[in-house]
This record gives C-alpha cells, structure tokens and sequence, in this order.
C-alpha cells in the first residue's frame, strides 16, 4: 500500500474558491515524485491536505492507510508529527530559536531525551552541512543555509513522507543543486518525497513528474 | 520549554515596550487593590483596638451604653463565681493641640480609664508596667501617651497635657510615653479610672468591664452575670464586639474595594489585549510548529503561560507598590473611617498575609482567565489558515461577533434582572453582580457598536483624505482588536461618569438636606476635631443657662449615642419635638402630620427612624421596636421614617423627656440656638460665649456649619477619585500598547505606502485619526455604560449598602467633557506610536518582506 494516496480530492476555500478540482495521486516508499504547474494551480493546496494541515472537501486523502477526514485534530497533530516531515516554500524557521534547536523540534515535540535529540541533531546537521552555523538564529543565516536547516528539521525524526514546497525556489543553483541531491538521497532511503516545484531542472531530477493546472492533473 | 521560548521569549524581548506597558497596568491594578486592602485592614484594627487593648485572655466583657452603668456592677461581676478576674474601664475624648484662633483643630484622644493595680493590664502598658512611677499615675491626673503624641504636642514624663474633656479645660500629667509599635492607634491614652471618672464627669460609672473566667463555665458565668446586671448591659464575648466593629465598616470597606478592583479589571483588558495581538503576530510561528506536530494544547499552554508570566511579575510588582501607596490610603481611610463611624488614629499600615495573597492571587487570576481566550484562538485555528495571513486570521477573530453581540445582550439582561433581587445579609452581592454583568455585556457589544460605527465613517473618511481613508480601512480589517482597547476604555470612562454621577447626585441631595434640616441660625460644640462619636459634654443647666441669654428664641437640643440592636450597632438619639423647630431640622418621608407627630413623641414610647435604619431592618412606621435600658426592655411604636445622611449607621429617635425618663441621662451633645427676629448673629454668638464660661464652646452659624457638611462630603470621596484617575491611566496605556502595536505590524504596508508616496505627516495623521476614534467611541459608549452602572450604584449598590435615597442627577455637560477628555487622552497616546509609524526606514521595512 502506497504512504500517500489522493482520491478524487477537491478543496474549496470560503465556498466558492476551487482550488483543487478532483485530484487522485499516489506516492510509494522510496519516490521523489515533482509536482509541476504555475502559481495558483493548487501545489500548495495538495501539499496542505498531504501534510495534514488542511483538509479535502470532498475525497480521500489516505497517509499509510489513515483517511485524514476520519481523523481527529489530535490523530492528526500526530501524524503530522510522527510520519510527515514538511520543508516549506519559507522555510519557516522559528526566528526566536537557534538553528540547531529549530531543526530539533520535531523531536522535542516527541518528547525524545534530551540526549538523543542533541546527538540526533548534530548527526542530521552534519549530514546537510550545517553544524558549524547551530548556535546561529534563522536572521543570521543565508537563504541557502535556511533551507538546508528546513531540510534537517523535515528529516530529523525519520519520517515516512516528506513534502518539500519549492525547496529551490529561493536558493542559486549550486545550493539548489545541493538540496536535490539530499532530496533524492532520502528517495534512496525508503522515504517518500513530493516536491512542489516550478523549476523544469528541477523536476528532471525526480523519478515521476506530475503536472497541474487550475487545480487539477494533467499527466 | 522549548515552545515557550520559541513563541514568548524573543518575542517579548522584541516588543518590550509593549510587555512593559502591559506589565505596569497589572502593577498599577494590583497596587491599588492592595493599597486598598491594607487601608481597610488598617482601619479595622485601629478601630477594634479598644475592645482588643486588654490583654489576649480577656473572654467576657460587660458592656454599658450611653453613659455606661453604675459602678456597683463591679462588685456583683467580681463575686459572681467562674470569674477570676474583673477589671473595670472608662472611655472618654479628649482634645489635644486646639488652637484658640480654630476650635475645631487639634485631634480627639481615645482615652480609657483603666485600673493598673488589677491583674488585667492594657497590653499596651503591660510590657513597662515598672518603668513609671505607678502612685503618680494614679493620684496625680497622670495619663499615659503614645509615643507619637508625646512627639506631636512635645510632651516627656512629667510634662503637662493641656486639652478639652468636652467643653471643659482638662488638665493632666504624663506619667509614662509608650515606646512606639505597642501599639495600633496611637491615639489611644491611658489614666487612672478614677481620674478618668472625673474628667469625663463619670463619677460613679462605668462604660465596661474586662472578665476573664473559666473558659469551660463562659455561657454559665455570663448568664448568671446577666441576672445581676442592669438591662441595658450586656455580657458578650469580645470577638462579638469586634465583629459588630467589622459589620459597620463592612458595607463602606466593601463598596471602596469594588471601585479599587476595577483598575484591576481594566488592567486585565490589557492582558487580554497583549495576548490576542501576539497571538495574530506569532501566526506563522504558531502555524509552522502545529505543522510539525505541535498539539492545540501545547500552543493553548504557552499563551495561558505568557498570560500568567505577567499576572505573576505584575501582581509581585503590584504588592511592593501597594505596599508605598498604602501610605497614603491608610491616611485616607483612616479619616473616612474617623469622620463617619469613630476615631482612631492608624498610625502604620497593618500588612496582612491574606490581604496580599488575595490582591496577588486576583492579580494572576484574572491575567490568566483574560489570556484564556486569545490562546484558545491561537491553539483552535488550523494550522493552513494560520500560515495563510494575518488578514484571515483577523477575520476568523472577528468573524464571531453575532455570537460575541448576543452574549453581550444576554449579559445586559442578566444585569437588569440581578439589580431587582434584594441585598444578601445587608449586602449588595446582586448589585454588585449586576455591574460585573453591565460591564461585561457592554464589553461585548463593544465590536458591534465598533462596526456600526466604522460604516457611516468608511463614507466620510473617502471625503476627508487619504490619511483618514487608510486609517478607517485598517480598522475595519483589525476592528477586533481595536473593540478590546476601546472596551477597556470605555470601562474607566463609565467607571469615572458613574462615580461622577453618584456623587454629584449625592452631593446635591445632601446640600438640599442640610439647608433643609439645618434651619437652626446658630450650633454650639464642643473644641476639638469632631467626629462621629457623642459623649454628652453639656448638662441640663448649661442647656438652660444657654437658653437663657437674651436674643435666643429657642434652643434644641440633641443627645446620641452607639447602642447594640438586633446583632448590629445602631445610633440611639433623642431631640426636643417642638412645633417651632421640628419642621426646620428634620425631613419626613411620607405624609406625616407633625402636629399629632410631636405629640405622640412627647407622650410615651414612639421613636421614628432613619432611611438607613428602615433599609437595615427592614422595620417601617406601624412595626414595633425593642429596646434595652437602663429601666428594662421597652417596646417603642415607630411612628416615621425621616431622611438622614450623617450616618449609615441607622439612627432611631426618641423625645426627649423620654431618654430622660427612661435613661437617667440630662446630658447633651450638641444645641442649635434660634435667634430673635432681628438679632445679630455676631452678637449672640459673643453672648453665647460669655454666657457658657467657664465652659469653653464652638458656636458655628449655619452657613458654616453646612460648609462643613460639604467639606465632610468631599473628603468621604477623594479617594473614589484618586480611585477612577488610575483606572483612566491603565486603560490610556492600553490605547498606547494597542496602537503601537497596530503600527509595528502594519510596518510593511505602511513602509510600502511610504514607498509610494505617502508622506510622514499623513502617516502621523492616521495613526491620531485611529487614536481619535477609539477615543470618541469609548468615550460615548463610556458614559452610556457609565450612566448605567450609576443608576446601579445609587438605586441598588448604594440604597442596599446604607439605606442613602440619592435624588439622580444627570451633568450633562460633564459627559460632554469626558467624551472630550477621552478624545484628548487617546491622541495623547497616539505621541508614541504615530512617532514609530512616521520614523520607519522604508527600505529596511521593504527588504525585510
């Protein structure tokens, strides 16, 4: 059974805004799929019910087996935090905390000791080449450190899914290039990735290429 | 942990300005309910000392009224078995430090007559019992000060204490100064009872007598004490005293705590406020750490935390303020307290563990219950929604306001139907309901009326600029935040136009009751600071004498002392009914035919009662009163009920040949004097005086004597305004931390309007525009609200608390004066964060984005 389905999903924003229009995708475990399309036809609105912070409002959007509409904001909260790791478009750093204690949130949410998260987090720094900056806050970091400490907190607490929203769009084309091949590398672990992207170079680097356009799927 | 720092700490430390604000509101609240607090508490204990002063085994004391009981008693009392120990006591006033030039200046000392050779000692002499010369105190007039007396009026053992046993000139030596903290109010003093006796014309009397007796045979020994001693005694516990003490300043100590607990009110708006905004301003954050897996009940904790980290620091502040400004209330109260129930003289402050738990514990209380509902927004919206924008988010938080408008409605409902229901053992808990419930259904309605408000001026704004145009749309899309800041506005405006209201009306009535009642042309006194205690300085033949002097044409008198009745104190007077003078000093309710009144009151035992004695028990004229005296238990008709505003005490009134018969007692407290047609005031006054010698009087006229009345009246409120002055400057604050905050989060789009072209001055004026409107709109609603909860204070709060029937007066023009301060105080407040607004560097706002 594929992490990730979507099944007929349609979402409708105050009523009258379709922004998803009888969507069906599925991801499988060690896929890098790229969600391809122009502003406004509804990445980020699939991402959203993917991720579990939104809900379809009509169709199923099953996470390993789980219809998110069935479940309790409670169920969901740990979904979220347990199976999903979201990189998103502004990378969203908490600006009052630390790199290192941004990218260790997700395990602190889990409740994990404290020693494991301060070993965990420096491993997963290490990995995206990011230790030397841990003590820095998110306003002193460039954009492509931002998003290498994006990635790190996506990825810290092993999770099944990872859903990244345009996780180039902000950076040159050497760091760029650095997050995809991190990207791809977690493909290569098992983890299932959707990446969001406008970037056509982008795109060549995943396995399968989705395409959307006023909030529905092309291919 | 990590939350809280990730949405609190920085964020507080970047917007201290505003923590501080926020802060300084809930230190002011807290400060002031303390403040008050420890004012009461003082009182309390100043004003219970003379029934605590022996020692802490006293258990039973008998107790007399009036001019007390004959001093035979003692010898009954002390051979009655189970009493180990009588010791007997006299209490007098004594005034000190009257200059010539102003009888009415000096102070009144309490002083109690005590016997130190028995086995009871004042516990204030008791520790240095054997550091005077003990045959000095009682066979040479000594009498025994405190330490700042003897400071005050230079006085050291052996010195001599000049002062005034009513109209007579008393002459005394200080035997002993006691060292200061002995003591809680240092105006008490000690003699000997037997020199007391004497210069409180007492000889042979007592007003009480300290036991202590076997605690397991205490309601034996005071029910055989009962069977020996005159009616009018009474053998009671001295906790019951006290207590009596504590219910007569109940009502006057409760309704100044309501008004302090107000400011604390408006400071919890703030609260709510600061909360709310950092709520709309941590959305990402908020949104980003629910994405990642963050419960709605870990982001509900951190807000409630944040809340409760100011109600913690604020209330911790606020007590160490308190703790100065008590200073000055105790002063305050201490007078209040002194001019409408005793004297007493609060020399320190009494810091009670409770009183500060309480004000601290209210304090945290209500900054967490007012940070509840931000933090449930903040916890309850989706994460999506969260990250969306903060336009959305707005809307979601105003977006309730029909439910908001009909909670609102149903609170005002509430209120209406609390005011009808009656007082709780004498107190007015559903008035007091009532207000809570009008304050907070108006606090409701606020958005509402906000909104109501917005669109006529959407239209106007287009007309009036760009400057006004933007300001009015930027409060259209933040109305809920705005509906806060004028809510907590709004409260201290209504607070200060009903306290307005109430005293104005107050003031008013009184003025139009003394010129009624005060018909008298001149009064004669004794010297001396007066206050509301009587100890019948002037006997029958200085009455006469007096009555004699040529140009009188009449004279009145009255005599009035504190009795115990039906489990509270109450005021025993009695007057001459004459048809000459009766209709020009008392007002009746009702028809009363003063012809067949005076003679029924001449005639046996009819007394009539004050409006605050028929609110207290509920007894009317055609009921029937019991009363102990000294010639046994009397039943008296109550034939009227008459207006009284000396006392909240409820007053009932015999004749007087009646309290003569029945009390044994010719003395009198105070005389009004009638002159002659065409007698000049001056003339008779000078007569009068010669003619008391070698008695020393005051004489007042009448247009004296009612600018007294009026003064009393002023000081009684000056601190209900001191009171409603902070309120108005905490919620001043939140206008300020509203607004800036306003305009650090609109940085960008004012930035971008900047950009564009806007220039600094219409930056400046859009932010007076918002400052203004909230100020003309909390300001109208204020006095709505506030004629709402005026009516409440005077026709519920008031009438239930002391039984005062207030004529209401509305001051219109007053009203119009306060929507203008308002106005004026919000643009005041706008200085600072128009000053941000205009000085923000466009690109590095832009850039930031």
């Amino acid at each position: 059974m594929p992490p990730v389905i979507a099944r007929h999903v349609s979402k409708r924003y105050d009523g009258d805004v379709l922004a998803l229009d009888d969507v069906t995708v599925t991801i499988e475990s060690g896929e890098l799929v790229a969600l391809l399309g122009p502003s406004g036809c509804g990445k980020s609105t699939l991402l959203n019910l993917l991720g579990c912070i939104d809900l379809p409002t009509s169709g199923d959007v099953l996470i390993e087996d789980k219809a998110t509409s069935r479940l309790s904001d409670d169920a969901l909260t740990l979904l979220r935090r347990d199976r999903i790791g979201t990189i998103f478009q502004f990378f969203n750093l908490v600006p009052t905390l630390t790199l290192e204690e941004n990218v260790a949130l997700p395990l602190v949410l889990q409740r994990c000791p404290r020693e494991e998260v301060v070993e965990r987090t420096m491993l997963v720094m290490d990995e995206v080449g990011i230790s030397h900056r841990a003590r820095s806050l998110p306003a002193q970091l460039s954009g492509g450190e931002m998003q290498r400490g994006a990635i790190a907190r996506a990825i810290i607490h092993r999770p099944a899914i990872v859903l990244a929203d345009e996780p180039t769009g902000n950076l040159d084309s050497h760091n760029g290039s650095l997050v995809l091949d991190q990207l791809a590398a977690l493909a290569g672990r098992g983890q299932a990735i959707l990446m969001a992207t406008h970037s056509e170079e982008a795109a060549r680097r995943a396995g399968r290429r989705v395409r959307m356009l006023d909030g529905r799927i092309l291919e | 942990m990590i939350l809280l720092r990730a949405l609190v700490g920085g964020y507080l430390r970047s917007n201290a300005l505003r923590a501080a604000i926020t802060f300084v509101a809930i230190t002011l609240g807290v400060a002031l309910a303390f403040a008050i607090d420890v004012a009461n508490d003082t009182a309390i204990a100043s004003f219970s000392q003379s029934v605590d002063l022996v020692a802490n085994h006293v258990n039973l004391q008998v107790t007399g009224s009036g001019r007390g009981f004959d001093e035979h008693a003692l010898l009954r009392v002390q051979s009655s078995p189970g009493v180990l120990s009588a010791s007997p006591i006299i209490e007098g006033e004594l005034a000190v430090g009257v200059r010539s030039a102003d009888f009415q200046s000096g102070e009144l000392l309490h002083v109690l007559g005590v016997d130190i050779t028995r086995q009871v000692l004042p516990a204030a002499i008791s520790t240095t019992a054997g550091s005077f010369d003990v045959g000095q105190f009682i066979n040479g007039n000594g009498i025994i000060v405190s330490d700042r007396v003897a400071r005050e009026y230079r006085l050291r053992s052996g010195s001599v204490l000049q002062g005034f046993a009513g109209a007579r000139s008393v002459r005394l030596y200080v035997a002993h100064v006691i060292p200061p903290g002995a003591q809680a109010d240092s105006s008490v003093a000690f003699a000997d009872i037997a020199t007391a006796q004497q210069v409180f014309s007492r000889v042979g009397r007592l007003d009480r007598i300290d036991c202590i007796v076997q605690s397991s045979k205490l309601r034996s020994v005071a029910a055989a004490l009962k069977r020996v001693l005159p009616a009018d005694a009474r053998v009671i516990e001295p906790r019951v005293r006290t207590a009596e003490l504590q219910s007569l300043l109940r009502s006057f100590q409760l309704n100044l705590t309501a008004l302090a607990y107000v400011a604390l009110l408006v400071a919890t708006y703030l609260i709510y406020n600061a909360v709310a905004i950092s709520v709309v301003q941590r959305r990402a954050e908020i949104g980003t750490l629910r994405a990642l897996g963050a419960r709605r009940a870990d982001i509900f904790r951190v807000f409630l935390i944040e809340g409760l980290l100011f109600g913690l620091a604020g209330s911790f502040a606020g007590l160490l303020l308190g703790a100065l400004l008590a200073q000055f209330s105790v002063a305050a109260v201490s007078q209040t307290v002194s001019t409408l129930f005793a004297g007493t003289h609060a020399d320190a402050a009494v810091y009670r563990p409770s009183s500060a738990l309480v004000a601290f514990a209210a304090g945290v209380v209500l900054a967490a219950l007012s940070a509840v509902a931000p933090a449930l927004q903040a916890a309850g919206t989706a994460p999506a929604r969260m990250m969306r924008s903060s336009a959305l988010f707005e809307q979601r938080a105003t977006g309730g306001t029909r439910i908001v408008t009909l909670a609102g409605i149903a609170l005002l409902a509430a209120a209406a139907v609390a005011a009808r229901l009656p007082p709780v053992r004498g107190l007015p808990v559903f008035g007091y309901v009532a207000a809570v419930a009008a304050i907070g259904g108006a606090s409701l309605l606020t958005p509402a009326l906000f909104a109501l408000f917005l669109r006529p001026l959407a239209y106007t704004a287009a007309i009036a600029g760009t400057a006004t145009e933007l300001a009015v749309r930027a409060m259209t899309a933040s109305r809920g935040r705005f509906a806060v800041a004028i809510a907590s506005l709004m409260v201290a405006v209504a607070m200060m136009v009903a306290i307005a209201v109430m005293v104005g009306s107050f003031r008013a009535t009184v003025v139009a009751w003394a010129n009624q009642t005060l018909g008298a042309d001149l009064y004669i006194g004794t010297p001396g600071a007066s206050d509301a205690s009587y100890q019948g300085y002037f006997r029958a033949s200085d009455v006469a004498r007096l009555a004699r002097v040529r140009g009188v044409a009449a004279i009145d008198t009255y005599r009035g002392f504190s009795i115990p009745l039906l489990g509270h104190i109450v005021q025993l007077g009695s007057t001459d009914f004459d048809p000459a003078t009766l209709p020009r000093k008392m007002r009746f309710i009702g028809r009363v035919d003063l012809r067949s009144l005076i003679a029924a009151m001449n005639a046996g035992d009819n007394v009539i009662v004050s409006d605050p004695f028929v609110n207290r028990f509920g007894l009317r004229p055609g009921d029937r009163l019991t009363v102990p005296t000294p010639s046994g238990i009397r039943s008296f008709r109550i034939l009227a009920q008459y207006n009284d505003y000396s006392t909240s005490e409820g007053t009932f009134i015999i004749s007087r040949p009646t309290f003569e018969r029945l009390f044994a007692d010719d003395t009198v407290d105070a005389i009004a004097v009638y002159a002659q047609p065409g007698m000049r005031l001056a003339q008779l006054r000078s007569q009068l005086l010669r003619a008391a010698a070698p008695l020393r009087i005051t004489v007042t006229t009448n247009r004296e004597l009612r600018a007294y009345v009026v003064q009393i009246f002023n000081r009684t409120f000056a601190i209900t305004s001191a009171l409603y002055v902070i309120s108005i400057a905490i919620a001043v604050l939140g206008v300020v931390s509203t607004l800036t905050a306003l305009v650090l989060e609109r940085r960008t789009e004012i930035a971008l309007l900047r950009y564009l072209g806007l220039r600094r001055a219409q930056v400046r004026g859009m932010i007076f525009v918002q400052a203004g409107v909230v100020g003309l709109v909390a300001g109208i609603a204020g006095v709505i609200l506030g004629m709402i909860l005026a009516l409440l204070l005077i026709d519920v709060i008031n009438l239930q608390s002391f039984g005062w029937l207030i004529e209401t007066r509305w001051p219109w023009v007053f009203f119009l004066e306060a929507i203008g301060l308002v106005v004026v105080a919000a643009l005041v407040a706008a200085l600072v964060p128009s000053n941000i607004a205009a000085t923000i560097k466009t690109a590095e706002a832009l850039r930031a984005e």
